[in-house]
């Protein structure tokens, strides 16, 4: 009975492992690959990346990892280890400075915006065979670089610098989208009748 | 049992170092945006280039640095590593200084004229 139950728990133990093991591989290729986005792991709303989130993912990868190896560093009697007073300090302090540095961001009178692209004009009629400049722009950000595209290309092509013709009149009710994006995926609109 | 455990020891290490090297990777080559990690926000949403950020930075590196150090040193220990109370002290100043600044210049935009 008692060789059944250890080789009971050594499958159990094995398909438990097998399982973690090839989830860890599963997350691992797909960040690889890019598939899960870690670009905004450290990033506010407005698209700026913030060091308060940044310190605070360090500390907790830290503590975690170093749990971990002394977890493992054990090979008779793996045991959750103590943890000292001034580690316990030390993620207290950094907890709390992310959430005051929340707070005096949230406690702003403008608040936390998000990131908005401004495309302008923001609507615009065009007889066919005209041209119209297009800009966009990021509040508080002068050099924003982005990448024009239109909805519907045989009513109307853009350049790479913004500059839009019009091929053709849109069908009555309906028009042709200006579309501009950023680089992290910031997207701004207008239309052209 | 041990064969087991040695198993999961090994699986585990991977996969946490690849993990981490994924997101040092993504951070060194821009994947993962840090834009204006160092640089603050006035209240009239103009930015400065921010010296307690960068102190902060500092002071949280190297922690980080002491604590994997001292786990490396002995990772058999029974216990995660002792930080010296002086040096929590001088971490909790740093981040005093950082919302002191942050704070300052939301409210007040002290750095406005210069």
């Amino acid at each position: 009975m008692a060789e059944f139950q250890h080789a009971l728990s050594l499958v159990a133990g094995l398909l438990v492992d097998l399982l973690i093991g090839g989830y860890g591989i599963w997350l691992l290729i797909l960040m690889v690959r890019g598939k899960v986005d870690l670009s905004r792991l450290i990033s506010e709303p407005n698209g700026d990346a913030s060091l308060s989130r940044f310190q605070l993912l360090i500390f907790t990868l830290v503590v975690a990892l170093s749990l971990f190896v002394i977890v493992i560093g054990n090979p008779t009697a793996p045991a959750f280890p103590d943890i000292p007073g001034s580690i316990l300090s030390l993620l207290g302090i950094s907890a709390s400075s992310y959430l005051v540095s929340k707070g005096i961001q949230f406690s702003d009178p403008n608040g936390v915006k998000d990131r908005i692209l401004e495309v302008t004009p923001k609507g615009i009629q065009l007889a066919t065979g005209a041209t119209q400049q297009f800009t966009a722009r990021i509040s508080g950000d002068p050099s924003t670089t982005v990448t024009w595209s239109t909805s519907n290309p045989s009513l109307g092509t853009i350049t790479a610098a913004g500059l839009y013709t019009a091929v053709a009149a849109p069908p009555a009710g309906s028009c042709n989208i200006v579309r501009a994006e950023t680089a992290d995926g910031t997207v701004g609109t207008a239309v052209v009748l | 049992m041990l064969v087991l455990a040695q198993i999961a020891r090994w699986e585990m290490t991977f996969l946490l170092c690849a993990f981490a090297a994924v997101v040092a990777f993504q951070l060194l080559t821009g994947r993962i945006n840090t834009r204006y990690l160092l640089w603050g926000t006035l209240a009239n949403e103009k930015r400065y280039f921010s010296p307690e950020r960068v102190q902060l930075l500092i002071f949280t590196l190297v922690t980080a640095f002491q604590i994997v150090q001292q786990v490396s040193e002995n990772p058999s220990a029974a216990k995660l590593p002792e930080i010296s109370q002086k040096w929590v002290a001088l971490l909790a100043s740093s981040h005093g200084v950082y919302l002191a600044g942050k704070g300052i210049s939301r409210f007040v935009g002290g750095r406005d004229n210069g």
